[in-house]
């Protein structure tokens, strides 16, 4: 009959961890490493909340210059509609009869030779703007001068 | 487990006090602006909460061809209530009813709203000082807001081209609803009032400007004589179209009655649409003109065929006479256009045959919708031999114009191409679709198919200026005009009605170079129902102010310029 060597008292002494590893954590680090990590995840957290900040700010930034563009172009809309207003053919047609001015019953054409027409091109251009005549009709002071002078010169 | 030593406890115990502090501090805070009110922020909430998460894009304007502005989109200053922040209504009432120009009773009734509603809108239409003068009044619960407000600074001119945007932000008829995914854009997003996700921006993209073919001064010219005509004759309506016969362009667009875009709200609902592409009518004569391209296409007959003309004809039991009911004796097809002889048109369909009638019926397009870019176009009706009922009388109506349906925009579309060579061209209203300064889209002419034969034309043309000697009140001193005068019978339920028509003429000129195509029709006059007496002096009358207008010189002037151009292979004269 064989009998075994090992008590069973010196089993359990051999399994049962004798030691602590070197470098374990005891309750002062472990508070430590709480903190550390609180203080990094707080770091985290303020730079997002920066971050998410700095957008919303640009956003909104953004959104009011949106709404300032818009503004403008409504406000250049609007010049442009009054242009339209003052240019409709309807009320300067309307302004031109209060003005006195009819539609011309008939145009007449002329034809002339492209020599001529150079010619009058040339006297054109070459005549003073003052003395090629206004469009509009001249003043009463200026008739008045205008007749003067051409009394004088006789 | 090591007990801590006295000093580490009271380091760890500072620490945890500062942290403490500081969530209670945090704590506070957080009640109190949780759980006390705050009628400022509860306003500015509210004002968040009003703008959308999407940025509206701006919607594209309308320009004529000159540049003028048609349509156009400017700010709308609305003043609106946040109703849970408006403590004292009397009092808000009372401060803003001077400033907007309202009752204080009525603002009062608004901002007391027993329905549930946290919001309501006060004013609206008001001006920028008005709406400053209320931002710094600093109410509670009132907001300042603005929108984008659709105007037509021209009013009523080209209101049927144009059609117009309801309050809603929706486009109804003319180009309004035709280029609305154009004209509309592409709404962006903000990604919420805080946005934390930069990824969810979306810019919007606003809205395609249209540069119009319509031309506002030629437009004014087309109203201006079309009422006249109107008036003159106390008809009912009527339309007139100026076109570019080489190109299909539409240089003007009238039609009376007509209505201002900016009161589209106080406007009937049946003046929206537009009777050129959608209201049908039986063209009358001036579908002689087609009839006489089909036979000449056909070789079955040529200006100088003649029949004998006894006023009348009997087809399918029923008498046909000619307008005047007067026996012209032997007529030449010069003289049937000219004199406008029904039994002369019935004759040339006779020798087409109804097939080859009405194969060239509709490749001049009648029985389809053109395709011009407007909403809303019809296609007429065109009972032909494959329909069912279908008669010799049918085909002997048809000849002259009666007994089919058809548009506008169908008739001057095939006058068109008997000017500019046989082509039929697609009208078409928007020459080009821009974003800014950029060319998004230009658009280009569409000839759909040759519907008369080149070696036709001269005829065709000589006809056609036959009748414009006829109906002397059409020409224009100094150029060669060709068209067509009709007089529609109106169908009522019980037959034709016996003495009301409508009066038109399609014509065209200069016949050797045509720059315009212009079409005339009158609705019921009550006067006179001839179409050469109702339709063509206003023809004639406008067609000479267009040609000023344009520049387009007389005969002479024009054949004074060709003869001077120097002739290719030859020397200059």
């Amino acid at each position: 009959m064989t009998t075994n060597p090992v008590t069973l008292s010196q089993s359990s002494a051999e399994v049962r961890p004798i030691a602590r590893p070197a470098g374990r954590l005891d309750t002062p680090r472990i508070a430590l490493l709480v903190l550390l990590g609180a203080i990094l995840l707080g770091g985290a957290s303020l730079l997002y909340l920066n971050l998410a900040a700095t957008v919303a700010t640009s956003s909104t930034r953004l959104q009011e210059l949106s709404k300032e563009r818009r503004m403008l172009e409504w406000q250049r809309t609007e010049k442009a509609g009054d242009l339209a207003r003052l240019a409709n053919p309807q009320r300067l047609e309307q302004r031109a009869n209060e003005l006195g001015y009819r539609a011309p019953r008939a145009f007449t054409y002329v034809t002339v030779s492209p020599e001529v027409a150079a010619a009058l091109d040339h006297r054109l251009l070459a005549t003073p703007p003052a003395e090629s005549g206004a469009t509009e009709t001249p003043g009463g002071w200026t008739n008045l001068q205008q007749q003067f002078q051409r009394w004088l010169a006789r | 487990m090591t007990p801590l030593d006295r000093q580490t406890q009271r380091r760890l115990a500072l620490i945890f006090s500062v942290f403490g502090g500081f969530a209670l501090v945090l704590a506070l805070r957080l009640g109190y602006w949780q759980l006390m009110p705050h009628a400022d922020l509860q306003a500015a909430d509210s004002a968040a909460k009003l703008q959308p998460g999407q940025i509206k894009a701006g919607r594209g304007a309308i320009y004529d061809r000159t540049g003028l502005l048609l349509a156009g989109d400017v700010a709308e200053f609305i003043v609106a209530a946040d109703l849970r922040a408006v403590t004292n209504a009397a009092d808000v009432a009372a401060k803003l009813s001077p400033l907007v120009g309202r009752p204080a009773d009525e603002l009062r009734a608004g901002l007391e709203a027993k329905d549930g509603r946290t919001y309501t809108r006060l004013a609206r239409n008001l001006n920028e000082a008005t709406a400053n003068q209320v931002r710094d009044a600093k109410l509670p619960g009132i907001l300042v807001e603005t929108e984008a407000k659709r105007v037509y600074p021209m009013g009523s001119t080209a209101a049927h081209v144009l059609g117009f945007v309801a309050a809603d932000g929706k486009a109804y008829t003319g180009v309004e609803e035709y280029y609305d995914n154009a004209l509309r854009g592409e709404d962006g997003t903000w990604g919420g009032a805080l946005l934390v996700d930069p990824t969810r921006f979306r810019a919007p993209r606003d809205g395609f400007d249209l540069v119009l073919t319509i031309d506002a001064n030629i437009q004014r010219m087309t109203e201006r004589e079309l009422s006249k005509a109107v008036e003159a004759q106390d008809a009912a309506g009527g339309s007139a179209i100026v076109m570019d016969p080489k190109t299909g362009a539409i240089l003007a667009m009238a039609s009376v009655p007509t209505y201002d875009p900016n009161r589209f709200a106080t406007t009937p609902p049946d003046r929206f649409e537009n009777p050129v592409i959608s209201k049908l009518y039986e063209p009358g004569s001036v579908l002689k003109a087609v009839t006489l391209a089909a036979a000449l296409e056909e070789g079955v007959a040529s200006l100088n065929t003649s029949y004998d003309d006894v006023g009348y004809m009997r087809v399918g039991g029923v008498t046909i006479w000619d307008w005047d009911r007067v026996a012209h004796g032997r007529v030449d097809m010069r003289t049937m256009m000219r004199l406008s002889l029904n039994v002369g048109a019935v004759h040339l369909v006779q020798m087409l045959g109804p097939e080859r009638f009405y194969k060239h019926l509709r490749d001049f397009g009648f029985g389809a919708p053109t395709g011009i870019d407007l909403t809303g176009e019809v296609g007429g009706l065109i009972r032909d031999y494959k329909s069912q009922g279908w008669g010799d009388l049918d085909l002997a109506t048809n000849a002259f114009g009666q007994g089919m349906a058809a548009t506008p925009i169908q008739v001057i579309t095939a006058m068109a191409a008997i000017a500019n060579g046989g082509r039929l061209v697609q009208p078409y209203v928007v020459q080009q679709i821009r974003q800014g300064d950029r060319v998004i889209k230009d658009t280009r002419p569409i000839a759909v198919r040759q519907v008369v034969s080149p070696q036709n034309i001269p005829a065709m043309h000589e006809a056609l200026v036959g009748v414009v000697e006829q109906a002397v009140r059409a020409s224009v001193p100094g150029y060669t005009i060709g068209g067509k005068t009709g007089s529609s019978q109106i169908p009522t339920d019980k037959g034709y009605d016996d003495e009301l028509t409508i009066a038109s003429f399609a014509g065209f000129g200069p016949v050797a170079d045509p720059q315009v195509v212009i079409l005339v029709k009158v609705d019921k006059p009550v006067h006179r129902q001839l179409g050469s007496e109702v339709a063509a002096p206003f023809f004639g009358v406008l067609a000479r102010q267009v040609f000023d207008y344009l520049g387009v010189p007389p005969d002479n002037v024009r054949l004074a310029a060709e003869n001077r151009k120097p002739k290719p292979g030859g020397d200059t004269q």
